[in-house]
């Protein structure tokens, strides 16, 4: 008796997968496997994976286009134009548009959406900190006042802090937002928020970019915390796009039938910054033995696999504004060891410690290989991994910090400033400038190059490149790597085409 | 007194039976067999692995997560290091848990449970509550919050086990205490005026020592697991230390697709524990008077 | 007994008080900076110093812990560093996930471990025993994450008969939408005749309940083959059996009763277990649970969320040792009561 029901039992658990391991493949869904769930629904507040969604429920006056001939595209405004000073932009709107609730777009829903991001102050809305004001013409027509001039047009197309939404719904406040709902304008609307689980979208019908092409009726943001889930999850088909199909993946991925790689460039770079504060590394010969002890193409081709290309210098190679010349240092123990001679450090002083996410396979595994490369050259590294909250709040302070941090960093919009303020600019109180940096000419360049980016491109340019040769003078990190976008997805998903400035736009997909 | 006549049949007899004890538990000679394996691989490992350097720093890309073969019996990691070699190596590691966490928890645990029985009273109370609030929490809450707090690393994971396991002990040594104060030749000593300390390491410490022993040799396997899932949470072990909990965190993100990574760091954590509980198990059944009987 | 009961109640309040200032001072004292967390990946010293004043975190500790005290009774038990949503609510919500999945697994180590362990004790030493018996050694001796790699390896991997992860299959959630009643999928859809999640549901239990299960089920295969034995060796089941009584009856009457006590501790020292085994399980099996959600606490040093956790797990543990205790007094008055 017992025995049969068990049979029972099996036999329906045998025949489950026919009907519920359901392989994704619908041509009105598409899954994406997402490492995280969705944490900041407030588009004012917004800064982190969260925009996977964001993208395709909210828009932004100007979209950026990194290989157009002109960099920047019409979005939720059709045209617009700045006066002599450069302190004031006219944006004129797209007509005919309307929120997912029902409130139309117009040029005070624009006004409200920017001056409310400003205002409060959260997620990456210093991007916002030169607007002054903003002021409504007529319906269609607004303009931003700036207290000094800066590229609106290229700061009003980031992914993070530019976008518009509607008054109406966001007077409700942040709670509002943060039980899952929304109302953007973009091609997709929230359906149904199951909490850790899973996000659905569904297809705005009355979007005003039109349905006439091949596109998906619904998107499945699918929270898959494991790694390795992901994986199976898109070799198997039920999911079209792994967001962090880990490293050591990639090669077995790459030779998966139905399974498409793309490593296409993006602006996220690491580096190693070297403590310049803290004894030995305050020596710059040392800094620069370290710049030598690192195996370039041996981290990028087979720790990263590929996923990455060797760095020159603070800023990737590929932004605009990107210095060609710098000197180059590659992977040279002889010259380290030679370098830590002209030091004059005693060997038994070469005691050296470093810092790094302990989750990310990528750091340990470089960490692990500085540490083998450094023993043989009479160096002792010891290696700190922990949770980025600890390691940060150690790095900040020049007595608990290490010798050398890890650091992944990104452009806020799409300007090589965001990693010369954001981590070699001398800071008092250090936020991100991990290598406790300062250097007053730099500094000096720094600040020139911001001032001049909305009214002076190549004078702008020129700065920044004077600023990345003494920074690489300098030698306050290991510019190790300039990260690629790990698109890992189904062949079967077609119409995706990147752009370092922004990731995915479900709208533009549909499957073959 | 009674003990020294006849002293020495007595004791022929009773080693003869213990070991036709052991001889009738095939199970337990298995357990110890392993064990003493371990033990071997741990202080030898340098000369029976192929690739000894690839426990500390012999990192080899062209062999980065290469399948089981003859070079490479247990396949290579992501760092292309040799697992087999890591494995054995990893013994010493597993070693020195052991035997940390036991001499700790031993430490903090036997003399305040032979406080607590002796003395009795408001010491007695106090540190019974102390005790009971140790053991509410649940199995491995305990050690994860000490490990967090403390920080990441296998010194600090194996305190936090110590810490979360002492309160057994207190409650076993304390147990003992109290039985063998009933004792009459424990009163009569007393009323003879032998002192305190006299008393505690002449008659309960003999006999608290069995129970002790038992206990802590079926604790050896609990102490590897829990230090295993703490370095898997990542609280524990930290590279470049070479510990099997750690080996399987580490493959963690691709593991379905290199089966080798973790299977056999896992399977040396299953073998050395079930070896440790067998060799436990045994000993209760040698050791133990009330079973004997 | 209510004097035992009042007593056991204020011993369980000062416990938790107990693992609540434990809790908040480990939690507090740990470097880190959860100013950070709050505030996302990219903060400006602004937002860091406005995020520290939000937070309270520039209060003295003990005020900081009576503050959060005082919201606790009144069931505000802050927000999430990690996700920004309230801790209640998460906490209520992964419940259902973490509950639904450990008694699935109790309710399997009991019912595959005390038939099997009584089948062992009436067949000893034949080869059904061995097995059984090796089958009890192994369960508690094997790492539970590893072996629940191993099943996902197997059972998904090599035969694709069973689901990787996840509670349940996305596209059937979106098709046919759960109405919360419970919390308990299994619970949930079959009252409400939502037979595709049923289904679904038990599929994606199998692998994750039958891991956390193990060791449980090898204790209680053991323990009940051991108090089988002991209740054939009496007196009276020999009489009874000698006597012409079927052994069926024998069992069912004696055997059964006398075993229920030690399957009562038991359960309740497993279930101890599993709460313990639930964090790795669940983080193998992408469950979305109360251990999953203790472990990315954890991890992030999240610890209004640490502080939830953490408290809820030893109030379980407290009412179960509780209840189990006077379960015991029900079924057997003749054990004493501490204190009578």
């Amino acid at each position: 008796m017992k025995k049969s029901i068990l049979m029972l039992i099996l036999a329906i658990l045998l025949s489950l997968p026919a009907t519920l391991l359901a392989a994704g493949g619908s041509k009105d869904t598409i899954v994406y496997a997402a490492y995280a769930d969705i944490k900041d629904w407030d588009p004012s507040v917004a800064a982190s994976m969260e925009v996977v969604m964001l993208s395709s429920v909210y828009e932004t006056l100007t979209v950026y286009d990194t290989y157009g001939a002109k960099n920047v595209k019409p979005g939720l405004a059709t045209s617009w134009s700045t006066s002599d000073d450069g302190l004031i932009w006219t944006f004129n709107l797209r007509k005919g548009v309307k929120f997912h609730d029902g409130t139309p777009f117009n040029a005070s829903t624009v006004k409200y959406s920017i001056e409310r991001t400003k205002k409060m102050k959260k997620g990456t809305s210093y991007i916002l900190g030169a607007i002054g004001k903003l002021s409504v013409v007529d319906s269609y027509t607004v303009q931003v006042h700036l207290k000094n001039p800066a590229p609106m047009d290229i700061i009003l197309s980031s992914q993070y802090a530019a976008y518009i939404f509607s008054p109406t719904a966001a007077t409700r406040g942040t709670e509002w937002f943060m039980q899952g709902n929304a109302a953007g304008t973009g091609p997709y609307m929230v359906d149904s928020w199951e909490k850790s689980q899973q996000t659905v979208l569904k297809k705005n019908d009355n979007y005003w970019g039109g349905w006439n092409k091949k596109h998906f009726k619904r998107v499945v943001i699918k929270v898959v915390l494991e790694k390795s889930t992901q994986v199976q999850m898109i070799k198997s088909g039920e999911a079209d796009f792994a967001s962090l199909a880990p490293v050591d993946s990639l090669p077995a991925l790459r030779k998966s039938p139905g399974v498409e790689v793309l490593t296409p460039k993006s602006w996220k770079n690491s580096s190693f910054l070297i403590n310049t504060k803290k004894f030995p590394t305050n020596n710059l010969k040392i800094r620069k033995a370290l710049q030598y002890a690192w195996d370039y193409s041996a981290v990028v081709k087979s720790i990263y696999n590929g996923l990455a290309t060797v760095a020159e210098g603070p800023v990737p190679k590929n932004i605009w504004g990107h210095n060609p010349n710098l000197p180059k240092v590659d992977f040279n123990l002889e010259k380290a060891k030679q370098l830590i001679a002209e030091s004059g450090i005693p060997k038994s002083q070469l005691k050296l410690s470093m810092a790094y996410i302990a989750t990310s396979q990528e750091y340990e595994n470089c960490a692990q290989l500085l540490q083998a490369n450094l023993s043989r050259i009479g160096v002792q590294l010891e290696l700190k991994g922990g949770p980025w909250g600890t390691i940060w709040k150690n790095a900040k302070n020049v007595e608990t910090a290490p010798n050398l941090q890890s650091m992944t960093w990104w452009p806020s919009y799409p300007t090589p400033n965001d990693w010369l303020v954001g981590l070699f600019r001398t800071e008092e109180k250090a936020v991100f400038n991990l290598s406790h940096y300062s250097n007053k000419k730099v500094d000096a360049l720094i600040d020139e190059g911001v001032k001049m980016e909305g009214v002076d491109r190549d004078a702008s340019i020129a700065a920044y490149q004077k600023a990345q040769q003494m920074i690489v003078d300098d030698a306050p990190a290991i510019f190790y790597a300039d990260l690629s976008a790990r698109i890992v997805k189904r062949k079967s998903i077609m119409g995706y085409k990147n752009d370092p400035a922004y990731g995915i736009f479900f709208y533009k997909l549909y499957r073959q | 007194m009674e003990e020294n006549i006849n002293s020495k049949s007595q004791m022929g007899g009773r080693f003869h039976y213990t070991w036709h004890l052991i001889k009738r538990n095939p199970m337990f000679i298995a357990g110890l067999v392993v064990v003493i394996l371990l033990v071997f691989a741990a202080l030898f490992a340098p000369y029976i692995t192929p690739y000894p350097e690839d426990a500390g720093f012999g990192i080899n890309f062209s062999e980065k997560l290469k399948e089981p073969s003859a070079e490479h019996l247990f396949g290579a990691d992501a760092l292309g290091r040799d697992i087999f070699t890591r494995v054995v190596f990893g013994a010493r590691m597993t070693l020195k848990i052991c035997m940390t966490v036991i001499t700790i928890s031993l430490l903090i645990g036997v003399p305040l449970g032979l406080i607590a029985g002796f003395e009795g009273g408001w010491i007695d109370e106090v540190i019974m509550r102390i005790t009971d609030m140790f053991l509410a929490f649940p199995a491995l809450l305990l050690p994860i919050a000490i490990a967090a707090a403390l920080g990441a690393s296998i010194m600090n994971a194996m305190i936090a086990i110590a810490i979360s396991w002492f309160p057994w002990y207190v409650r076993l040594v304390r147990a003992q205490v109290l039985t063998v104060k009933e004792e009459l030749y424990v009163e009569s000593a007393r009323s003879i005026g032998v002192s305190r300390r006299v008393i505690i390491f002449r008659h309960i410490f003999p006999n608290v020592l069995s129970p002790i022993v038992i206990q802590a040799s079926m604790d050896m396997g609990y102490t590897i697991l829990a230090a295993a899932s703490l370095s898997f949470m990542g609280l524990g072990a930290k590279p470049p230390t070479v510990e099997w909990g750690l080996m399987i965190t580490t493959a963690r993100a691709y593991y379905l697709d290199f089966w080798w990574t973790v299977t056999f760091p896992g399977l040396a954590i299953f073998v050395s524990v079930l070896a440790f509980n067998l060799v436990g198990d045994g000993l209760r059944d040698i050791l133990d008077p009330k079973i004997r009987d | 007994m209510r004097k035992y009961l009042l007593k056991r109640l204020t011993f369980m309040v000062l416990v938790l008080l107990g693992v609540s200032i434990i809790t908040f001072v480990v939690s507090h004292v740990v470097p880190g900076s959860p100013a950070a967390m709050w505030v996302g990946p990219k903060p400006t010293q602004e937002q860091l110093d406005a995020a520290i004043k939000e937070l309270g975190l520039d209060q003295p500790l003990w005020v900081q812990y009576f503050s959060y005290i005082g919201n606790m009774v009144q069931g505000d038990l802050g927000v999430s560093l990690r996700t920004h949503q309230k801790v209640s609510e998460e906490l209520s919500r992964r419940w259902g996930a973490t509950f639904e999945l450990v008694t699935i697994s109790m309710l399997i180590a009991l019912v595959l471990g005390i038939p099997i362990g009584i089948l062992s004790a009436t067949k000893k030493d034949k080869p059904f025993d061995h097995v059984s018996r090796g089958l009890s050694i192994s369960g508690v001796a094997m790492p539970v994450f590893w072996l629940g790699m191993i099943l996902q390896m197997v059972f998904h991997g090599t035969l694709g008969w069973l689901p990787l992860q996840g509670r349940v299959d996305s596209t059937v959630l979106i098709d046919h939408p759960i109405e919360k009643i419970s919390g308990f999928y299994l619970f949930d859809s079959m009252i409400t005749g939502n037979w595709p999640i049923f289904l679904s549901t038990i599929s994606h239990l199998v692998l994750p309940a039958f891991c956390l299960s193990f060791a449980a089920l090898a204790v209680v295969t053991r323990m009940s083959r051991s108090s089988m034995l002991e209740v054939l060796r009496e007196d009276y089941i020999q009489t009874s059996i000698a006597y012409g009584v079927s052994q069926r009856l024998v069992l069912f009457r004696y055997a059964l009763k006398n075993a229920l006590i030690p399957t009562l501790t038991v359960v309740s020292i497993s279930y101890g277990v599993m709460l313990g085994g639930s964090f790795l399980v669940e983080s193998i099996f992408d469950w979305p649970g109360l251990g999953r959600y203790a472990i990315l606490s954890i991890e992030t040093n999240d610890f209004p969320a640490i502080m939830g956790v953490t408290i809820l797990f030893a109030l379980t543990f407290v009412i179960l040792n509780l209840l189990v205790d006077l379960i015991y007094f029900l079924i057997d008055p003749r054990i004493k009561t501490p204190g009578e």
